[in-house]
Protein backbone atom coordinates (compact mmCIF):
# COMPACT_ATOMS: atom_id res chain seq x y z
CA UNK A 1 0.00 0.00 0.00
CA UNK A 2 1.26 3.59 -0.75
CA UNK A 3 0.93 5.75 2.23
CA UNK A 4 0.93 9.40 1.71
CA UNK A 5 0.03 11.64 4.83
CA UNK A 6 -2.32 14.80 3.42
CA UNK A 7 -5.11 17.43 4.93
CA UNK A 8 -3.44 18.05 8.10
CA UNK A 9 -1.75 21.07 7.77
CA UNK A 10 -3.79 23.47 6.78
CA UNK A 11 -6.28 22.70 9.50
CA UNK A 12 -4.38 22.96 12.92
CA UNK A 13 -6.46 24.91 15.36
CA UNK A 14 -5.87 28.17 16.20
CA UNK A 15 -3.82 28.78 19.05
CA UNK A 16 -5.96 30.22 21.99
CA UNK A 17 -4.79 33.72 22.73
CA UNK A 18 -6.95 35.47 25.56
CA UNK A 19 -6.82 32.60 28.41
CA UNK A 20 -3.76 33.08 30.42
CA UNK A 21 -1.27 30.69 30.38
CA UNK A 22 -1.79 29.41 33.60
CA UNK A 23 -5.66 29.21 33.99
CA UNK A 24 -5.85 27.27 30.47
CA UNK A 25 -7.06 23.64 30.94
CA UNK A 26 -4.22 21.07 29.70
CA UNK A 27 -4.19 20.90 26.01
CA UNK A 28 -5.71 17.24 24.71
CA UNK A 29 -3.54 16.07 22.21
CA UNK A 30 -5.75 15.88 18.82
CA UNK A 31 -6.23 12.09 17.62
CA UNK A 32 -5.98 11.09 14.12
CA UNK A 33 -6.87 7.95 11.93
CA UNK A 34 -6.21 7.32 8.78
CA UNK A 35 -8.84 6.59 5.86
CA UNK A 36 -8.04 5.50 2.41
CA UNK A 37 -10.19 5.14 -0.72
CA UNK A 38 -9.97 2.87 -3.65
CA UNK A 39 -6.60 4.33 -5.07
CA UNK A 40 -5.19 2.98 -1.48
CA UNK A 41 -3.42 6.16 -0.95
CA UNK A 42 -3.72 7.51 2.37
CA UNK A 43 -5.16 10.39 3.99
CA UNK A 44 -4.40 11.45 7.66
CA UNK A 45 -7.17 13.18 8.82
CA UNK A 46 -8.34 14.37 12.45
CA UNK A 47 -11.28 13.00 14.68
CA UNK A 48 -12.33 17.06 14.45
CA UNK A 49 -12.92 16.72 10.99
CA UNK A 50 -14.37 13.36 10.19
CA UNK A 51 -17.13 14.37 12.53
CA UNK A 52 -18.69 15.52 9.59
CA UNK A 53 -19.60 11.73 8.84
CA UNK A 54 -21.70 10.54 10.76
CA UNK A 55 -20.63 7.02 9.57
CA UNK A 56 -16.65 7.38 10.66
CA UNK A 57 -18.26 9.23 13.81
CA UNK A 58 -19.88 6.33 14.45
CA UNK A 59 -16.65 3.95 14.05
CA UNK A 60 -14.21 5.87 15.86
CA UNK A 61 -16.38 6.50 18.56
CA UNK A 62 -15.04 4.88 22.08
CA UNK A 63 -12.36 3.04 19.47
CA UNK A 64 -9.41 4.61 21.57
CA UNK A 65 -6.48 4.40 19.01
CA UNK A 66 -3.32 5.03 20.10
CA UNK A 67 -1.37 7.05 16.88
CA UNK A 68 0.35 3.71 15.87
CA UNK A 69 -3.11 1.21 16.12
CA UNK A 70 -4.48 4.16 13.86
CA UNK A 71 -1.80 3.94 11.50
CA UNK A 72 -1.44 0.31 11.28
CA UNK A 73 -5.23 -0.10 10.64
CA UNK A 74 -6.50 2.57 8.39
CA UNK A 75 -10.79 2.83 6.78
CA UNK A 76 -11.00 1.13 3.52
CA UNK A 77 -13.41 3.08 1.29
CA UNK A 78 -12.54 0.75 -1.82
CA UNK A 79 -16.16 2.07 -3.21
CA UNK A 80 -15.17 5.89 -3.26
CA UNK A 81 -12.49 7.14 -5.75
CA UNK A 82 -9.12 8.36 -4.48
CA UNK A 83 -9.42 12.01 -5.78
CA UNK A 84 -13.31 11.88 -4.44
CA UNK A 85 -12.06 10.87 -1.12
CA UNK A 86 -9.54 13.52 -1.39
CA UNK A 87 -12.09 16.26 -2.26
CA UNK A 88 -14.32 15.07 0.92
CA UNK A 89 -10.89 15.16 3.05
CA UNK A 90 -10.04 18.31 1.90
CA UNK A 91 -13.78 19.53 2.73
CA UNK A 92 -14.04 18.44 6.05
CA UNK A 93 -10.46 19.90 7.08
CA UNK A 94 -11.95 23.21 5.51
CA UNK A 95 -15.14 23.27 7.74
CA UNK A 96 -13.42 21.22 10.93
CA UNK A 97 -14.59 22.45 14.15
CA UNK A 98 -16.75 25.63 11.96
CA UNK A 99 -20.65 26.41 11.47
CA UNK A 100 -21.04 25.43 8.47
CA UNK A 101 -22.33 28.75 5.99
CA UNK A 102 -25.21 28.39 4.24
CA UNK A 103 -23.38 28.61 0.43
CA UNK A 104 -20.31 26.83 0.61
CA UNK A 105 -17.93 28.57 -2.16
CA UNK A 106 -15.35 25.16 -1.09
CA UNK A 107 -17.40 22.33 -3.19
CA UNK A 108 -15.70 21.19 -6.35
CA UNK A 109 -16.78 22.52 -9.36
CA UNK A 110 -16.17 20.06 -11.72
CA UNK A 111 -19.31 18.52 -12.94
CA UNK A 112 -18.26 15.47 -14.43
CA UNK A 113 -17.49 14.60 -10.35
CA UNK A 114 -20.38 15.18 -8.70
CA UNK A 115 -22.41 12.31 -9.59
CA UNK A 116 -19.63 10.07 -7.58
CA UNK A 117 -19.10 12.94 -5.37
CA UNK A 118 -22.89 12.86 -4.48
CA UNK A 119 -22.71 9.29 -4.03
CA UNK A 120 -19.58 9.49 -1.58
CA UNK A 121 -21.39 12.12 0.73
CA UNK A 122 -24.62 9.86 0.97
CA UNK A 123 -22.19 7.04 1.78
CA UNK A 124 -20.09 8.93 4.44
CA UNK A 125 -23.21 10.56 5.92
CA UNK A 126 -22.10 13.99 5.45
CA UNK A 127 -25.31 15.99 6.08
CA UNK A 128 -23.95 19.69 5.25
CA UNK A 129 -22.14 18.44 2.19
CA UNK A 130 -24.75 16.16 1.04
CA UNK A 131 -26.97 18.96 1.38
CA UNK A 132 -24.71 21.24 -0.90
CA UNK A 133 -24.58 18.46 -3.44
CA UNK A 134 -27.90 17.89 -3.58
CA UNK A 135 -28.54 21.63 -4.06
CA UNK A 136 -26.00 21.92 -6.73
CA UNK A 137 -27.30 18.80 -8.57
CA UNK A 138 -30.78 20.46 -8.28
CA UNK A 139 -29.21 23.79 -10.30
CA UNK A 140 -27.62 21.65 -13.19
CA UNK A 141 -31.54 21.81 -14.68
CA UNK A 142 -32.23 25.16 -13.15
CA UNK A 143 -34.42 26.91 -15.65
CA UNK A 144 -33.93 23.80 -18.70
CA UNK A 145 -37.10 22.52 -20.83
CA UNK A 146 -38.15 19.25 -19.96
CA UNK A 147 -35.91 17.42 -22.69
CA UNK A 148 -32.77 19.03 -21.78
CA UNK A 149 -33.87 17.84 -18.07
CA UNK A 150 -34.54 14.48 -19.66
CA UNK A 151 -31.23 14.44 -21.71
CA UNK A 152 -28.92 15.81 -18.17
CA UNK A 153 -30.11 13.63 -15.91
CA UNK A 154 -30.66 10.46 -18.40
CA UNK A 155 -34.61 9.65 -18.16
CA UNK A 156 -35.87 7.22 -19.86
CA UNK A 157 -38.76 7.74 -21.58
CA UNK A 158 -42.02 5.45 -20.14
CA UNK A 159 -41.34 2.48 -23.36
CA UNK A 160 -37.53 2.57 -22.93
CA UNK A 161 -38.45 1.93 -19.18
CA UNK A 162 -41.30 -0.48 -20.23
CA UNK A 163 -38.98 -1.83 -22.33
CA UNK A 164 -35.85 -2.54 -19.65
CA UNK A 165 -38.31 -4.13 -17.38
CA UNK A 166 -39.32 -6.73 -19.93
CA UNK A 167 -35.98 -7.69 -20.53
CA UNK A 168 -34.99 -7.55 -16.74
CA UNK A 169 -37.68 -9.99 -16.66
CA UNK A 170 -36.35 -12.23 -19.28
CA UNK A 171 -33.46 -12.42 -17.64
CA UNK A 172 -34.64 -13.21 -14.47
CA UNK A 173 -36.96 -15.92 -15.70
CA UNK A 174 -34.09 -17.47 -17.63
CA UNK A 175 -31.67 -17.07 -14.54
CA UNK A 176 -33.89 -18.99 -12.82
CA UNK A 177 -34.97 -21.74 -15.15
CA UNK A 178 -31.05 -22.32 -14.90
CA UNK A 179 -30.67 -22.50 -10.96
CA UNK A 180 -33.97 -24.95 -11.13
CA UNK A 181 -31.80 -26.93 -14.47
CA UNK A 182 -28.53 -27.14 -12.14
CA UNK A 183 -30.43 -28.19 -9.02
CA UNK A 184 -31.96 -31.22 -11.07
CA UNK A 185 -28.47 -32.08 -12.08
CA UNK A 186 -27.11 -31.97 -8.45
CA UNK A 187 -30.40 -33.82 -7.51
CA UNK A 188 -29.37 -36.66 -9.96
CA UNK B 1 -16.90 25.04 -36.43
CA UNK B 2 -16.66 24.65 -32.35
CA UNK B 3 -19.32 23.11 -30.97
CA UNK B 4 -21.42 24.03 -28.52
CA UNK B 5 -20.60 22.91 -24.75
CA UNK B 6 -22.75 19.95 -24.25
CA UNK B 7 -24.72 19.90 -20.84
CA UNK B 8 -22.77 17.54 -18.09
CA UNK B 9 -24.48 14.65 -17.44
CA UNK B 10 -26.18 12.95 -14.34
CA UNK B 11 -27.44 9.60 -13.95
CA UNK B 12 -30.05 10.94 -11.14
CA UNK B 13 -31.88 7.45 -11.42
CA UNK B 14 -28.46 5.06 -10.49
CA UNK B 15 -28.66 6.89 -7.11
CA UNK B 16 -30.24 5.65 -4.61
CA UNK B 17 -33.79 6.55 -3.26
CA UNK B 18 -33.02 8.85 -0.31
CA UNK B 19 -30.72 10.62 -2.59
CA UNK B 20 -33.10 11.23 -5.37
CA UNK B 21 -35.34 12.43 -3.26
CA UNK B 22 -33.02 14.69 -1.69
CA UNK B 23 -32.48 16.10 -5.22
CA UNK B 24 -35.84 16.61 -6.40
CA UNK B 25 -36.15 18.63 -2.91
CA UNK B 26 -33.85 21.14 -4.09
CA UNK B 27 -35.09 21.29 -7.40
CA UNK B 28 -36.77 25.16 -7.96
CA UNK B 29 -40.40 24.55 -8.03
CA UNK B 30 -40.82 24.70 -11.65
CA UNK B 31 -37.98 22.84 -12.55
CA UNK B 32 -39.83 19.83 -10.27
CA UNK B 33 -42.91 20.25 -12.62
CA UNK B 34 -41.27 19.74 -15.99
CA UNK B 35 -39.07 16.98 -14.75
CA UNK B 36 -41.90 15.00 -13.57
CA UNK B 37 -43.71 15.37 -16.88
CA UNK B 38 -40.92 13.04 -18.19
CA UNK B 39 -42.03 9.89 -17.65
CA UNK B 40 -44.03 7.44 -14.87
CA UNK B 41 -40.90 7.28 -13.20
CA UNK B 42 -40.18 10.64 -12.51
CA UNK B 43 -43.93 12.09 -11.72
CA UNK B 44 -43.67 9.22 -8.78
CA UNK B 45 -40.15 10.18 -7.84
CA UNK B 46 -41.63 13.85 -7.22
CA UNK B 47 -44.29 12.45 -5.35
CA UNK B 48 -41.94 10.40 -2.82
CA UNK B 49 -40.37 13.41 -2.72
CA UNK B 50 -42.87 15.20 -0.68
CA UNK B 51 -42.04 18.66 -2.16
CA UNK B 52 -43.15 21.04 -0.12
CA UNK B 53 -44.96 24.26 -1.60
CA UNK B 54 -46.46 27.05 0.32
CA UNK B 55 -49.76 27.23 -1.10
CA UNK B 56 -51.83 26.81 -3.94
CA UNK B 57 -55.46 28.68 -4.89
CA UNK B 58 -57.87 28.05 -7.28
CA UNK B 59 -59.19 31.65 -8.46
CA UNK B 60 -61.94 31.69 -10.18
CA UNK B 61 -63.00 35.45 -11.13
CA UNK B 62 -65.67 37.78 -12.39
CA UNK B 63 -65.07 36.63 -15.49
CA UNK B 64 -63.99 32.92 -16.40
CA UNK B 65 -61.43 34.59 -18.96
CA UNK B 66 -59.07 35.38 -15.69
CA UNK B 67 -59.70 31.67 -14.06
CA UNK B 68 -56.31 31.06 -12.90
CA UNK B 69 -54.33 28.95 -10.15
CA UNK B 70 -51.53 30.71 -8.24
CA UNK B 71 -48.78 28.53 -6.35
CA UNK B 72 -46.60 30.36 -3.93
CA UNK B 73 -43.33 28.99 -3.09
CA UNK B 74 -41.34 30.22 -0.09
CA UNK B 75 -39.83 32.70 -3.22
CA UNK B 76 -41.56 33.09 -5.71
CA UNK B 77 -45.31 33.58 -7.37
CA UNK B 78 -46.68 31.45 -9.91
CA UNK B 79 -49.57 32.63 -11.82
CA UNK B 80 -51.42 29.97 -14.46
CA UNK B 81 -53.71 30.85 -16.47
CA UNK B 82 -57.04 28.40 -16.81
CA UNK B 83 -58.71 30.23 -19.01
CA UNK B 84 -61.04 28.66 -21.92
CA UNK B 85 -59.49 26.73 -24.76
CA UNK B 86 -59.53 29.72 -27.52
CA UNK B 87 -58.84 32.29 -24.84
CA UNK B 88 -55.29 33.03 -24.89
CA UNK B 89 -53.84 33.65 -20.97
CA UNK B 90 -53.70 37.31 -19.96
CA UNK B 91 -50.73 39.00 -20.23
CA UNK B 92 -48.09 38.22 -17.43
CA UNK B 93 -49.89 34.42 -16.61
CA UNK B 94 -48.26 31.53 -17.53
CA UNK B 95 -50.10 29.43 -20.25
CA UNK B 96 -51.77 26.34 -18.17
CA UNK B 97 -52.55 24.81 -21.87
CA UNK B 98 -49.26 24.60 -22.45
CA UNK B 99 -48.44 23.03 -19.16
CA UNK B 100 -50.90 20.51 -19.16
CA UNK B 101 -50.08 19.11 -22.55
CA UNK B 102 -46.56 18.50 -21.26
CA UNK B 103 -48.73 15.87 -19.26
CA UNK B 104 -48.82 12.40 -20.97
CA UNK B 105 -52.00 11.72 -19.75
CA UNK B 106 -55.76 11.41 -21.30
CA UNK B 107 -58.13 14.04 -19.81
CA UNK B 108 -61.36 15.88 -21.53
CA UNK B 109 -60.63 18.86 -19.54
CA UNK B 110 -56.90 20.28 -19.64
CA UNK B 111 -57.80 22.30 -16.29
CA UNK B 112 -58.53 18.86 -14.16
CA UNK B 113 -55.39 17.49 -15.59
CA UNK B 114 -53.03 20.36 -14.82
CA UNK B 115 -54.73 20.36 -11.28
CA UNK B 116 -54.92 16.72 -10.77
CA UNK B 117 -51.12 16.82 -12.03
CA UNK B 118 -50.02 19.48 -9.52
CA UNK B 119 -51.94 17.81 -6.44
CA UNK B 120 -50.20 14.72 -6.80
CA UNK B 121 -46.68 15.68 -7.02
CA UNK B 122 -46.39 18.55 -4.90
CA UNK B 123 -46.91 18.87 -0.95
CA UNK B 124 -49.39 21.87 -0.80
CA UNK B 125 -49.13 23.44 3.19
CA UNK B 126 -52.32 25.44 2.06
CA UNK B 127 -54.89 25.08 -0.47
CA UNK B 128 -57.84 27.62 -1.11
CA UNK B 129 -60.61 28.06 -3.37
CA UNK B 130 -61.88 31.51 -4.48
CA UNK B 131 -64.89 31.84 -6.34
CA UNK B 132 -66.10 35.61 -7.69
CA UNK B 133 -68.75 35.18 -9.48
CA UNK B 134 -72.39 32.88 -10.39
CA UNK B 135 -70.74 29.49 -12.33
CA UNK B 136 -73.37 27.40 -13.73
CA UNK B 137 -73.20 24.13 -12.32
CA UNK B 138 -71.58 24.90 -9.82
CA UNK B 139 -71.50 21.18 -8.58
CA UNK B 140 -69.99 20.23 -12.18
CA UNK B 141 -66.79 21.97 -11.51
CA UNK B 142 -63.83 20.61 -12.51
CA UNK B 143 -61.90 20.89 -9.21
CA UNK B 144 -64.36 19.09 -7.19
CA UNK B 145 -63.45 16.19 -8.95
CA UNK B 146 -59.95 16.11 -7.84
CA UNK B 147 -60.61 17.82 -4.64
CA UNK B 148 -63.21 18.20 -2.14
CA UNK B 149 -60.85 19.31 1.31
CA UNK B 150 -59.88 22.73 1.16
CA UNK B 151 -57.87 25.11 3.59
CA UNK B 152 -60.01 27.89 3.21
CA UNK B 153 -63.25 28.86 0.64
CA UNK B 154 -63.76 32.16 -0.51
CA UNK B 155 -67.63 32.14 -2.01
CA UNK B 156 -67.57 36.21 -2.09
CA UNK B 157 -68.85 37.03 -5.69
CA UNK B 158 -67.95 40.97 -7.10
CA UNK B 159 -71.47 41.46 -8.71
CA UNK B 160 -74.42 40.56 -6.64
CA UNK B 161 -76.61 37.67 -7.39
CA UNK B 162 -78.90 35.74 -5.88
CA UNK B 163 -77.60 31.72 -4.69
CA UNK B 164 -79.34 29.20 -5.66
CA UNK B 165 -79.96 26.89 -2.19
CA UNK B 166 -78.61 23.90 -3.79
CA UNK B 167 -75.20 25.67 -4.32
CA UNK B 168 -74.82 27.00 -1.52
CA UNK B 169 -75.56 23.31 0.04
CA UNK B 170 -72.63 22.01 -2.21
CA UNK B 171 -70.22 24.90 -1.37
CA UNK B 172 -70.77 24.06 2.18
CA UNK B 173 -70.93 20.64 1.93
CA UNK B 174 -67.12 20.60 0.93
CA UNK B 175 -64.85 20.45 3.70
CA UNK B 176 -62.75 23.60 4.74
CA UNK B 177 -61.14 25.00 7.96
CA UNK B 178 -62.08 28.47 6.96
CA UNK B 179 -65.56 30.04 5.24
CA UNK B 180 -65.60 33.20 4.06
CA UNK B 181 -69.26 33.65 2.66
CA UNK B 182 -70.94 37.20 0.82
CA UNK B 183 -73.54 36.74 -1.61
CA UNK B 184 -77.16 37.13 -1.27
CA UNK B 185 -79.74 34.40 -0.97
CA UNK B 186 -83.80 35.67 -1.16
CA UNK B 187 -85.27 32.33 0.12
CA UNK B 188 -85.91 33.42 3.70
CA UNK B 189 -87.96 29.50 4.43
CA UNK B 190 -84.28 27.85 3.74
CA UNK B 191 -82.13 27.19 7.42
CA UNK B 192 -78.63 25.38 7.03
CA UNK B 193 -78.79 22.78 9.81
CA UNK B 194 -75.59 20.61 8.98
CA UNK B 195 -72.48 21.06 10.73
CA UNK B 196 -70.41 23.23 8.94
CA UNK B 197 -67.04 21.24 10.14
CA UNK B 198 -65.25 24.72 9.76
CA UNK B 199 -63.17 26.32 12.70
CA UNK B 200 -63.44 29.96 10.95
CA UNK B 201 -66.40 31.43 9.81
CA UNK B 202 -67.35 34.63 7.76
CA UNK B 203 -70.26 35.73 6.68
CA UNK B 204 -71.19 39.27 5.11
CA UNK B 205 -74.22 39.64 2.89
CA UNK B 206 -77.19 36.89 3.53
CA UNK B 207 -77.26 35.82 6.62
CA UNK B 208 -81.19 34.33 7.28
CA UNK B 209 -80.15 30.68 5.96
CA UNK B 210 -77.95 30.24 8.95
CA UNK B 211 -79.55 28.25 12.03
CA UNK B 212 -77.98 29.65 14.95
CA UNK B 213 -80.03 26.76 17.38
CA UNK B 214 -77.75 24.72 18.88
CA UNK B 215 -74.91 25.77 16.37
CA UNK B 216 -71.76 25.58 18.85
CA UNK B 217 -73.18 22.14 19.81
CA UNK B 218 -72.80 20.83 15.85
CA UNK B 219 -69.77 22.67 14.97
CA UNK B 220 -67.66 22.21 18.48
CA UNK B 221 -63.95 22.86 16.46
CA UNK B 222 -65.18 26.34 16.19
CA UNK B 223 -62.55 29.09 17.45
CA UNK B 224 -63.63 31.93 15.05
CA UNK B 225 -66.88 33.60 14.34
CA UNK B 226 -67.41 36.90 12.34
CA UNK B 227 -71.03 37.73 11.06
CA UNK B 228 -72.65 41.07 9.78
CA UNK B 229 -76.21 41.83 10.08
CA UNK B 230 -77.01 38.75 12.56
CA UNK B 231 -80.11 39.66 14.65
CA UNK B 232 -79.68 40.20 18.01
CA UNK B 233 -81.79 37.55 19.71
CA UNK B 234 -79.42 34.86 17.88
CA UNK B 235 -76.45 36.91 19.24
CA UNK B 236 -77.86 36.32 22.49
CA UNK B 237 -78.23 32.94 22.02
CA UNK B 238 -74.86 32.19 20.31
CA UNK B 239 -73.32 34.25 23.52
CA UNK B 240 -75.19 31.57 25.80
CA UNK B 241 -74.34 28.74 24.00
CA UNK B 242 -70.35 29.73 24.55
CA UNK B 243 -71.16 30.22 28.24
CA UNK B 244 -72.42 27.05 28.39
CA UNK B 245 -68.98 25.40 27.51
CA UNK B 246 -70.50 24.71 23.89
CA UNK B 247 -67.01 24.73 21.42
CA UNK B 248 -64.39 24.84 23.98
CA UNK B 249 -61.77 26.61 21.43
CA UNK B 250 -63.42 29.13 20.27
CA UNK B 251 -62.01 32.53 21.23
CA UNK B 252 -63.16 35.23 18.89
CA UNK B 253 -66.40 36.24 17.99
CA UNK B 254 -67.24 39.83 16.09
CA UNK B 255 -70.92 41.04 15.14
CA UNK B 256 -71.80 43.86 12.99
CA UNK B 257 -74.62 45.62 12.00
CA UNK B 258 -75.65 49.27 10.91
CA UNK B 259 -76.48 50.75 14.06
CA UNK B 260 -75.24 49.43 17.22
CA UNK B 261 -76.83 46.17 18.86
CA UNK B 262 -78.90 47.18 21.95
CA UNK B 263 -76.77 46.11 25.08
CA UNK B 264 -80.07 44.87 26.75
CA UNK B 265 -80.63 42.56 23.98
CA UNK B 266 -77.72 41.25 23.33
CA UNK B 267 -76.66 40.70 26.63
CA UNK B 268 -80.04 39.26 28.07
CA UNK B 269 -80.14 37.22 30.54
CA UNK B 270 -75.88 36.91 30.75
CA UNK B 271 -74.14 38.73 33.83
CA UNK B 272 -71.72 40.45 32.44
CA UNK B 273 -68.39 41.49 35.24
CA UNK B 274 -67.08 44.71 34.98
CA UNK B 275 -64.09 45.63 34.69
CA UNK B 276 -62.42 48.79 35.57
CA UNK B 277 -59.29 49.88 33.86
CA UNK B 278 -57.13 51.71 35.64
Amino acid sequence: MSSTEQGTSSAAPAEPTTAPESAAAPEVPESFYYVHGKDKVVHKVSAGALQHSALIHGMISNLGYTEEQAKANPFPFENIDGDILQMVVDWCNQHKGKPTPPEDTNLPKQKEKLFDLVLAVNYLEIKELLTYCCKQVAMMVKGKSPEEIREIWMIPTDAEDEAAEKEAKKRAGKEAAGETAAAAGDAK
Amino acid sequence: MEEPPRNPKFGLLKCPFALREQIVRNMEFMDAFHFSTLSKRSKQLVHNAKYSVTSIDFMFGNNSTNDHIEVATDDDLFIISLSKLNVPPRRGLLDGLKFASLINEPSDDYRKKLSAHLFFIFDFKENSVHIERNIESLSDLFLWSIRKTFHCIFFWPTRSFFMKHEDMQFVLSLESKTYCLNFSFNNSNYKYREPLGCEHLEVHGSIQWLDTDDFLKLNPNMRRICIKNLPGEQINDLIKQWKNGEAIGLNHMAFFYGIPYPENLILDGIIVMETKLT
